[in-house]
């Protein structure tokens, strides 16, 4: 049973990962593909490390993982807020984002 | 449990190898370095499913270390390049200013 719930949530964790990826391949510019990186840095992560405490039993080793967790919750939107200042910063032509949309 | 977990292991291998991709036809810079962070973070559940598979909890300090440096890694890249371009900002509006000067001069 335990072993079946934490494949299911790691398959799960998968699976957002790969639409991730698909996402980044299917978005034009930085920002949009940011929103798609976010996805796998939050949800497809925490999916797979939910999936793997199942799997690996209560232990000391459990609690690090969750350590690692909140690490890499916190850190994520500092580093894409960082990124999407630099690419609006270093863009050559402004306005760029919405003139897209008009169309 | 092995089968799926290798499987999934060979999976997330197949996608970082598809960012590759990305990484190396992404346009701007900034599209390789999101790039980047996302196979940082698939290289991450490489690590977690090999913690269970192997059952050896020390691989959960690489996967800290490696989480810590591909932060890191953003942070200086962002400090230098911001730090760059304001710098050449100013440059330009002095420029600017020295030539709007002389044409009043003239």
């Amino acid at each position: 049973m335990r072993t079946a719930i934490g494949c299911a949530l790691v398959g799960v964790g998968v699976v957002i990962l790969f639409t991730a990826v698909v996402g980044m391949f299917r978005f034009k510019y930085t920002l949009n593909r940011m929103h798609s990186a976010a996805m796998a840095d939050t949800l497809g992560i925490g999916f797979i490390m939910l999936g793997c405490i199942v799997l690996y039993g209560f232990s000391a080793a459990t609690g690090k993982m969750i350590l690692l967790l909140v690490f890499l919750w916190l850190t994520a939107p500092i580093s894409s807020h960082l990124l999407a200042r630099m690419d609006i910063l270093t863009q050559q032509k402004p306005g760029k984002y919405w003139k897209e949309e008009k169309r | 449990m092995r089968t799926f977990l290798t499987g999934a292991m060979i999976f997330i291998a197949v996608l970082i190898a598809v960012m590759l991709l990305r990484a190396f036809l992404g346009p701007r810079y900034t599209d390789r370095l999101v790039a980047v962070n996302l196979i940082s973070t698939l290289g991450l559940c490489e690590v977690f499913l090999l913690v269970v598979l192997t059952r050896e909890s020390f691989l959960l300090d690489i996967a800290l270390i490696y989480a810590l440096v591909s932060f890191v890694t953003t942070t200086v890249l962002s400090r230098i390049i911001v730090r760059r371009e304001e710098r050449s900002r100013r440059q330009r509006a002095a420029t600017k200013s020295l030539e709007e000067e002389g044409e009043d001069e003239a």
